[in-house]
């Protein structure tokens, strides 16, 4: 008894103590910091100088080109400093959840149409409408449905950077090899199916028509959504077992016929790098991906690749979701003006977007689309008129609860299940919505 | 019989080296595909790179705008020296009282010690991080070194114990009797004799600092602070275009400095002043 | 012998003035200034997040607003309604049980073999020191995709030999073998502290046991390994605690899915897909809390076994 008393003084004293030190050192850091940190300062003396931080994530490719478009930033409005923070995806997302719940998030933050309703539900997003009213943020050039796709509950919490609509990316070399006929815009299933079966014909033994998708729930969603169902519905399943079961059966089909890879060598391929996938190794002809990757493939093989739209049910809802990568302002941000200031600079000014060249995909404000339209490379050619032709039949990307990671993972584990011979497809489906259920309600 | 001892000395050498060429051969592959062109880093399957580039090299070292390896080396070499300090006089202070003094509740802190580390790290992250925060460490590597100089790592001090508890009790007696204090024991008795534990301390804090990805992702924000480690990640990024010779130069030239360290003090354990230290 | 029994003397002397000092006061402070770095540690950096995570286990904390208090629920799902979970049990079990056994046993072989008196040694202990020194840094997953995948060297070999095996990579039940080799590779750090305990033996008990005529063999059993298993007693310990915390391995195969078909699920690679994926940090805590009673009770029950076998001098 007598010990866990002292130990308790004893933390309550360390509690203080910490208090005390936090207390003490927040006043005197906050005013020297800024003025060390912003190195160019002393030159505009008219306004006060401020640090903003702003957090995003990607390759080195991006990194770069973020980078020189924020020194450009600096250059322009000399009172404002940008600390940067990235990464890749996955520490992007580790940091910036820990920020968070430590109340330290950064200004500005990048976000996507997969991470908006998370961050807003967490704080990590503010709304923003208030800086459109008074003029802050400008997105009157913005095309309608970056400006949707940016919005929940009917208010804007991201401001986009691009779109991008998933399509299926293939190697038209290999098509023209095996004599098949390309793809057009809204193909069907079966002609997925077909294309498939004849790619194989001339492929052979080692390498195949597509990846095994049965796992990718972007897709799965995608298949979901032309029912008119989503994924998630609130903190529920959006669909029935029998929709799980079709989408497996697909799949099961396509591996039955061999024009996917046999489960062993699908498992190994994960999240491969571009340089390693099985399209940029011609191992396989097609695969689903957003359509911004594409340019990024293409750098990885000396085959031509190209992009169409992600196979359609011939007799249901003709529509796909739009995927936004854009930021948000934290609503812990000191200085809200000044970030939506850096927001309206990447989105609004040319120079910002020579530097950027649509690295998101098709930029929202049309103008500055126009800016860089003329030394777009040729892979970036194709995919800004893929986009464009299937923007008029996007919508914005449905919401995902929390524990809508763990769910996803569900179908890839499951399909793989089934493609190993662990389980029936019923089983499959049986064990996906009872253990989906299980991790939402959690 | 001097030429069966030969035989079998080249038979011992022949097994570890070919050891040696099974255990390097990913690495070896490394060192090769860096040199490789982009192209032919998973076309080219062989060992020996058919077209040798150092375009990886001078790519990679230049690094992420406008810091390069050279900075990244300076922090991470910086971080490590000071984690070695803090780990080497904290823990080998700690492991002192518990392997030799008396005192109440010792195996009940022995036991907590031991505790803090059968804990999983990634749920301590954010009171941590708050804690830090609070004390506004952010963006600086105290939240890294500090409490190195706490004893916080539980592997060293228990280790050095164990060291301690193998030396014979009668060397500390014999310096009691001489009228040594305990801190005179310690300085002049037990901290010769456990310089292999010393060193094994110095190499691992090394290693694993310069390794510690987690708490370094967290706590070091600005590009001018990043690490060695921090800056290998960067290179690769599923969704982003990745530059995969650039990781492997770099992650190849990442073990260099670790390796050297490992070189020089290896000798140390090996020629361990213990063994002459005992009469 | 002399310095055995004029020691043996002084310490019947030792220990009386001992019983005289502490008696003094203050005396007995002496210990703790020597603990205290440690204690302050302990309290400043791992008493606070150590008892909000037991607190958290208790709740359904989820990174927004405060946690609300659910008693046992969590521990209950675990068991009764979480077939991930008792998967991710199973396969660390099996990891934490069979590869470091294995690696204890490959770094003891190297350490003695490496501890001859033989030319080069000191280039071949760097050498294949080097693996461990890699980590689990990016890199290391790549290579290892390469060894392992279906055309990798470690199939191209066996070939060779006439196994036609799947990719290690992409199969479950071999995806974790792969990471089982993974972790013997990396058998550096106990292989040095056996090199650090093999050197710590006085060398003059070799030389009297030479003396005595014992063998090679005798030297190894009646010397060798008993002066040897304090530190045997640590690397098990500390090896066994750092396996059932396994967690980057898992990211080089699946990137942290766990798959294929959850074979390479680590314990603490679903605890951090629930913590930091699902945001569930109440479930991910109490996960937490119940590896750490695992953890605990293996440590103690080979502190106890100890008792038997292993040997310290005094």
């Amino acid at each position: 008894m007598k010990k866990q008393k002292w130990v308790s003084v004893l933390l309550i004293g360390l509690l203080l103590i910490l208090a005390a030190c936090s207390g003490k050192n927040a006043q005197p850091n906050a005013s020297s910091e800024t003025p060390a940190a912003g190195g160019s300062s002393s030159e505009a003396p008219s306004k006060e100088d401020v640090t903003i931080r702003m957090a995003w994530w990607g390759g080195q490719a991006r990194h770069d080109m973020m980078n020189s478009l924020l020194d450009k930033f600096e250059e322009k409005y000399p009172h404002i400093t940008v600390e940067r923070e990235f990464g890749t995806e996955n520490q992007f997302v580790e940091k910036l959840n820990t920020q968070a719940a430590g109340g330290n998030a950064p200004d500005v933050v990048q976000t996507s149409s997969f991470f908006l309703h998370d961050f807003v539900a967490r704080n990590i997003h503010m709304d923003l409408d208030p800086l459109v009213a008074s003029g802050d943020l400008n997105v009157s050039d913005f095309s309608e449905a970056d400006v949707n796709g940016g919005k929940v509950d009917g208010k804007l919490y991201m401001i986009s950077f691009g779109h991008n609509i998933t399509g299926v990316i293939h190697n038209t070399t290999l098509f023209e090899k095996a004599g098949v006929p390309l793809p057009k815009n809204n193909w069907t299933w079966d002609d997925y199916f077909n294309t498939a079966q004849q790619l194989q014909k001339y492929l052979g033994k080692d390498a195949w028509a597509s990846e095994d998708e049965g796992g990718t729930y972007r897709g799965f969603d995608m298949f979901l959504m032309q029912r008119g169902k989503s994924m998630f519905n609130g903190k529920a399943l959006g669909f029935e077992k029998q929709d799980l079961v079709d989408w497996f059966s697909f799949w099961d089909k396509m591996r039955k016929a061999g024009v996917v890879p046999p489960a062993a060598i699908q498992a190994e391929q994960g999240d491969k790098p571009q340089e390693q996938s099985m399209l940029a190794r011609g191992k396989v002809a097609m695969i689903s991906k957003s359509s911004n990757q594409l340019k990024i493939f293409q750098k990885s093989t000396e085959d031509k690749l190209s992009i169409v739209s992600y196979p359609l049910n011939p007799s249901g809802e003709k529509v796909f979701p739009l995927i936004i990568a854009g930021a948000g302002i934290s609503p812990d941000s000191k200085h809200p003006k000044e970030a939506a200031l850096l927001l309206n600079f990447i989105v609004n000014e040319s120079d910002a977007a020579t530097i950027f060249r649509g690295e998101h995909g098709p930029q929202a404000s049309k103008k500055m689309q126009d800016v860089i339209l003329s030394n777009l490379g040729e892979p970036e050619k194709i995919e800004y008129k893929f986009v464009d032709d299937m923007l008029p039949i996007t919508k914005p990307y449905p919401a995902m609860p929390a524990g809508s990671t763990s769910v996803q993972k569900l179908v890839l584990t499951e399909n793989q299940a089934v493609a190993f011979g662990q389980k029936t497809i019923e089983q499959a489906a049986d064990d996906f919505i009872s253990q989906a259920q299980q991790i939402l309600n959690r | 019989m001097a030429l069966a001892n030969r035989y079998q000395k080249i038979l011992l050498h022949t097994l570890i080296i070919a050891g040696v060429v099974i255990m390097l051969y990913p690495i070896l592959w490394m060192l090769s595909s860096s040199l490789k062109p982009s192209e032919l880093i998973f076309t080219d399957n062989s060992l020996w790179p058919k077209k040798v580039t150092m375009d990886h090299y001078i790519k990679g070292w230049a690094g992420i705008s406008k810091t390069t390896f050279t900075t990244y080396y300076l922090n991470s070499i910086t971080l490590v020296a000071i984690a070695i300090i803090g780990n080497v006089v904290s823990c080998s202070l700690a492991a002192y009282a518990f392997a030799r003094l008396e005192f109440k509740a010792k195996k009940l802190m022995f036991g907590l010690m031991l505790m803090t580390m059968m804990i999983p790290l990634h749920v301590l992250v954010i009171p941590q991080y708050i804690m830090f925060n609070k004390l506004d460490w952010m963006n600086t590597i105290l939240p890294i070194v500090v409490p190195k100089f706490f004893a916080t790592e539980g592997f060293f001090v228990f280790l050095t114990v164990q060291f301690i508890r193998s030396l014979p009790r009668e060397l500390d007696q014999a310096a009691t009797v001489d009228g040594c204090g305990p801190f005179r024991i310690y300085t002049k008795v037990i901290l010769p004799l456990i310089v292999p534990a010393i060193v094994t301390t110095t190499i691992f804090t090394f290693i694993w600092t310069w390794n510690d990805f987690f708490s370094q992702l967290l706590y070091l924000t600005g590009q001018e602070k990043l690490t060695v480690t921090l800056a290998l990640r960067i290179f690769l990024d599923a969704m982003g275009e990745s530059a995969l010779g650039s990781l492997f130069a770099m992650s190849f030239l990442s073990i260099v400095p670790v390796f050297l360290m490992f070189m020089f003090f290896q000798r140390f354990i090996v020629e361990g002043i213990a063994t002459s230290g005992i009469k | 012998m002399l310095h055995k029994a004029q020691a043996i003397l002084y310490l019947k002397g030792v220990r009386m003035m001992r019983r005289v000092l502490t008696r003094r006061r203050g005396e007995g402070l002496i210990p703790y200034l020597f603990l205290a770095p440690w204690l302050i540690g302990v309290l400043a950096f791992s008493a606070i997040p150590i008892f909000t995570s037991l607190y958290l286990s208790f709740t359904n904390y989820n990174f927004i607003g405060t946690p609300n208090w659910i008693g046992l629920r969590n521990y209950l799902t675990m068991f009764t309604d979480d077939p991930q979970y008792l998967q991710s049990l199973k396969v660390t079990f099996m990891y934490v049980f069979v590869a470091v056994p294995l690696e204890l046993a490959f770094a003891l072989g190297l350490a003695l073999l490496l501890n001859r008196g033989i030319g080069g040694l000191g280039t071949y202990r760097s050498l294949y020191y080097i693996p461990s020194l890699i980590g689990g840094s990016v890199a290391i997953a790549i290579l290892w995709r390469q060894v392992f995948g279906a055309e990798g060297i470690v199939n191209q070999t066996l070939g060779v030999f006439g196994f036609d095996m799947p990719s290690w990579i992409g199969t479950p039940g071999y995806a974790v073998w792969a990471l089982i080799l993974l972790k013997v590779w990396q058998f550096g750090s106990p292989m040095i502290i056996f090199l650090a305990g093999l050197k710590q033996i006085p060398s003059d008990f070799y030389e009297a046991s030479s003396l005595d005529g014992a063998g090679r063999w005798k030297q190894f059993a009646h010397i060798t390994l008993p002066m040897l298993t304090p530190i045997l007693l640590f690397n098990a310990i500390m090896q066994m605690i750092s396996s059932f915390q396994a967690f980057t391995p898992a990211y080089i195969i699946s990137e942290g899915t766990g798959g294929p078909v959850n074979s390479t699920l680590f314990y603490t690679l679903y605890l951090y897909q629930n913590g930091f994926g699902n945001f569930q940090m109440g479930y991910a805590s109490s996960m937490a809390w119940v590896l750490f009673i695992i953890i605990g009770v293996f440590t103690w029950l080979a502190f106890k076994a100890s008792d038997r076998w292993v040997h310290y001098d005094n």
